[in-house]
């Protein structure tokens, strides 16, 4: 049985690139985020840790910087880079479930 | 023709607007709404710069007015021309793909493809408007002259279109419900055009990235942020201050050597009408410096990060992190700052920082209180001067606190999301030049209502009330003394000595004040409205007419407020120059030594007796009420510019009830204790 360890985006490191498994915000946000490229599915690298929490994703050559609010809404997935999930916050799935 | 500008925000749209418009543009308010639409002309059309959107799924009341300006049945435009940024074309691309759905020409001008080409983005313009299916793609840069050539060919583009079809080609649509319900469709087609223009790139690091791991990091990136705020508040004050020492010196003193006051005309030109003409030539050095810095700022990518940084902080009273920017000018001077907060994208959050900015204690205050602090806390003025400093921040927290939820309402915890625009050079020409349309445009807009509010205070001050006198000293000679030495009368010379040593005399008498000429200010029916005034302060322990009418002028400009104070009590003192930014215990040594005992003992006296012993807390009453009361006229009128009448009045009625409400608590409570 594999496990697949989701995590925070808040909890992920720079430069890791990472899958977006889960957005847990208000729908209209939600949609502000996709029209962003942030959405279930995409694969983005965290470029940069910003102050107080911020957080800079890169689609390609595309920024988005969202509030550590934000950050701690997102579900992702890393796909490349260090795990080092916060087991408090963290969500563990079975793949199995899929 | 009636072509709308659209894009998505940071695209090189204001930019390109104000290339192309130069100074034939004015700000307006959206009917029905408080968003700023800037509009101009270009090539006898009109153009209407819309504010920048994501997409018709708005969560905004700015995004609200550009996407119903598309689809106004009462209004259709003849064409939009829609910005994207060819440097980060897929956000562009999302708006477009809902864009492509009305029944409008949409034609596109693609910035920043110098950046795309270095990214290794190549296509033409063909390409992407055979590929997107718009009526006409232009590659331009909104920075340079040029890019109007290029849009005047997208222009006849719009006319060949109009004229093949006569009809109305808005075809009934809800755009919002669209881009909610084919929300899967439109990335669907994102992503299609995407694969086609080969945009797909590696996650590779980039120099902006590299840049915003030091402007982002929680250490450097506040560091570096309170530097910049620090370098923007030197730069609105000290740069400044030698142009506005210029204009308020030599200039003024040019006209006053030429023109004399000592009769109707003269006092009327330059006290009615000049002085205001100073004033804002005063204003522009503090106003040129400050559109300088936001540019470069705005253009470069900084003041994305900035509000990146300063997010947090400032969601603590509910404002965006570019609401920092203003708020630090503001303790420059309130005038750029009202013009600062133009950088806000969310009108409701630009408007409560409008609200706030006129409790910043400016540099003309700060003027004021140093004299006032000598005055009334002679051991301790300094640190007297910084409470009031924190006194300001304070204010302006809980002045935001409060107005925040009738202002800003359900949105005011929607989280941040904003895209990074790439950094990049401003071209330093077209950034001067749109900063000398803006210039203009407050001379036209603010300027004249200034010097036509300081000929109302100078005709105040002109009209005489009944039974008003002055007094006029004359300067006698007494005749000589004539001694007679010798009893018989003999009037030949040889007896008589005279004695012509004798000094002048000043001898004072009375004559009937007339108009443009009431030497005592009280006489006057300026006088009579602040002996009216007065009572009004008696439970804040500062009613006097003296203070009355300082603060009424203090309305006018706080530079006029010592001026009046002087007036008031017919004491002339010497130069109250001051460097406004550095205010240590020997620049107040110094000032006192100018000022004299006198002024700072009429001061003292007159807190004294207004305050019926309780001098502490009428005197922090007194400099409460100063601080907290309503700005300049100048800053009113801008507010009343660049938002309405309505708002410009509103915030006056709540930085006058405000200041009255801390002073009347600070006074009786101070007197209980």
């Amino acid at each position: 049985m594999c496990y697949t360890v989701n995590i925070l985006l808040a909890n992920a490191k720079r430069n890791d690139l990472v899958k977006i498994t889960n957005v847990n915000l208000d729908d209209k946000f939600c949609l502000r985020l996709r029209e962003m490229g942030i959405v279930e599915g995409a694969k983005l690298k965290l470029a940069n840790r910003g102050a107080f929490g911020s957080r800079v994703l890169a689609k390609g050559y595309e920024r988005v910087a969202i509030d550590a609010k934000c950050a701690k809404c997102i579900e992702v997935e890393v796909v490349h880079g260090s795990i080092t999930p916060d087991v408090t916050n963290d969500v563990a799935r079975n793949d199995g479930d899929k | 023709m009636r072509i709308l500008l659209a894009g998505t925000p940071n695209v090189g749209k204001s930019t390109l607007f104000n290339t192309l418009t130069g100074a034939k543009q004015k700000i307006v308010n959206a009917p029905g709404t408080t968003v700023a639409l800037a509009k101009g002309k270009f090539d006898g059309h009109d153009l209407i710069d819309l504010p920048g959107f994501y997409s018709f799924a708005t969560i905004s009341p700015d995004e609200e007015v550009a996407a119903k300006a598309l689809v106004n049945p009462s209004a259709t435009p003849d064409a939009v021309i829609m910005v994207m940024d060819g440097a980060h074309l897929t956000k562009s691309l999302y708006l477009y793909s809902q864009l492509r759905h009305l029944a409008l020409p949409v034609f596109v001008v693609c910035t920043m493809m110098d950046i795309a080409k270095k990214r290794g983005i190549n296509f033409s313009e063909q390409q992407l408007c055979d590929i997107i299916g718009a009526k006409g793609v232009v590659f331009a840069d909104g920075r340079h002259e040029e890019a109007k050539g290029a849009v005047l060919r997208l222009i006849s583009g719009i006319s060949n279109e109009t004229q093949l079809d006569g009809k109305s080609l808005v075809a009934p649509f809800d755009p919002h419900r669209n881009a909610i319900e084919n929300a899967d469709e439109n990335f669907e087609w994102v992503n299609k055009v995407e694969h086609e223009l080969q945009l797909h790139a590696d996650h590779k690091d980039t120099k902006s990235d590299k840049v915003d791991s030091v402007l982002l990091n929680p250490f450097l990136g506040i560091l570096i942020f309170l530097a910049l705020m620090f370098l923007c508040f030197f730069t609105v004050t000290t740069f400044s201050q030698p142009f506005i020492d210029l204009i308020n010196g030599p200039f003024y003193d040019l006209f006053a050597n030429i023109v004399p006051d000592d009769n109707v005309f003269g006092s009327l030109f330059m006290h009615g009408i000049f002085d205001g003409v100073i004033t804002v030539l005063g204003f522009l050095p503090p106003l040129f410096f400050m559109f300088i810095y936001i540019a470069l700022m705005e253009t470069s990518g900084v003041l994305a990060r900035t509000a990146v940084v300063a997010d947090r902080l400032m969601r603590v009273i509910g404002l965006d992190g570019r609401s920092l920017i203003p708020l630090i000018i503001g303790f420059g001077c309130n005038l750029p700052a009202i013009t600062a907060t133009r950088i806000i994208p969310d009108s409701r959050l630009r408007r409560l920082t409008a609200m706030l900015i006129p409790f910043t204690l400016c540099s003309a205050r700060l003027a004021v209180f140093t004299v006032f602090t000598i005055a009334l806390f002679p051991e301790n003025a300094v640190f007297v001067l910084f409470g009031l400093y924190l006194a300001s921040i304070v204010a302006i927290i809980v002045v935001g606190l409060i107005l925040r939820p009738f202002m800003v309402r359900n949105d005011c915890e929607s989280p941040f999301i904003i895209a990074l625009p790439t950094y990049q050079a401003p071209i330093l020409k077209q950034l001067f030049k749109n900063v000398g349309v803006k210039l203009l445009q407050f001379i036209n807009e603010a300027g004249k209502i200034i010097v036509a509010i300081t000929l109302i205070v100078w005709f105040l001050q002109a009209i005489p009330l009944p039974g008003a006198m002055n007094e006029v000293e004359q300067e006698v000679t007494p005749l000589p003394k004539i001694t007679v030495s010798d009893e018989s009368l003999d009037t030949t010379s040889e007896n008589y000595e005279l004695d012509d040593n004798n000094e002048t005399i000043t001898t004072t008498y009375s004559q009937p004040a007339t108009f443009a000429d009431v030497k005592d200010v009280h006489q006057s029916l300026f006088g009579a409205i602040s002996d009216g005034i007065t009572p009004i302060f008696e439970p804040l322990g500062f009613a006097n007419w003296h203070f009355s009418a300082a603060l009424f002028s203090g309305f006018v400009a706080k530079e006029a407020f010592i001026g009046t104070l002087e007036q008031t009590y017919n004491i002339e003192s010497d130069d109250y120059d001051t460097d406004d930014s550095v205010v240590d215990s020997e620049t107040l040594n110094e000032l006192d030594d100018s000022i004299g005992n006198n002024f700072s003992n009429a001061i003292s006296a007159t807190i004294t007796q207004t305050s019926m012993g309780h001098n502490l807390p009428a005197s922090l009453s007194l400099m409460l009420f100063i601080l907290l009361y309503t700005p300049c006229m100048a800053t009113v009128v801008l507010a009343a510019k660049e938002f309405n009448l309505k708002f410009a009045l509103k915030s006056t009625a709540i930085s006058l009830i405000f200041a009255y409400l801390v002073s009347f608590l600070v006074f009786q409570i101070g007197c209980l204790i």
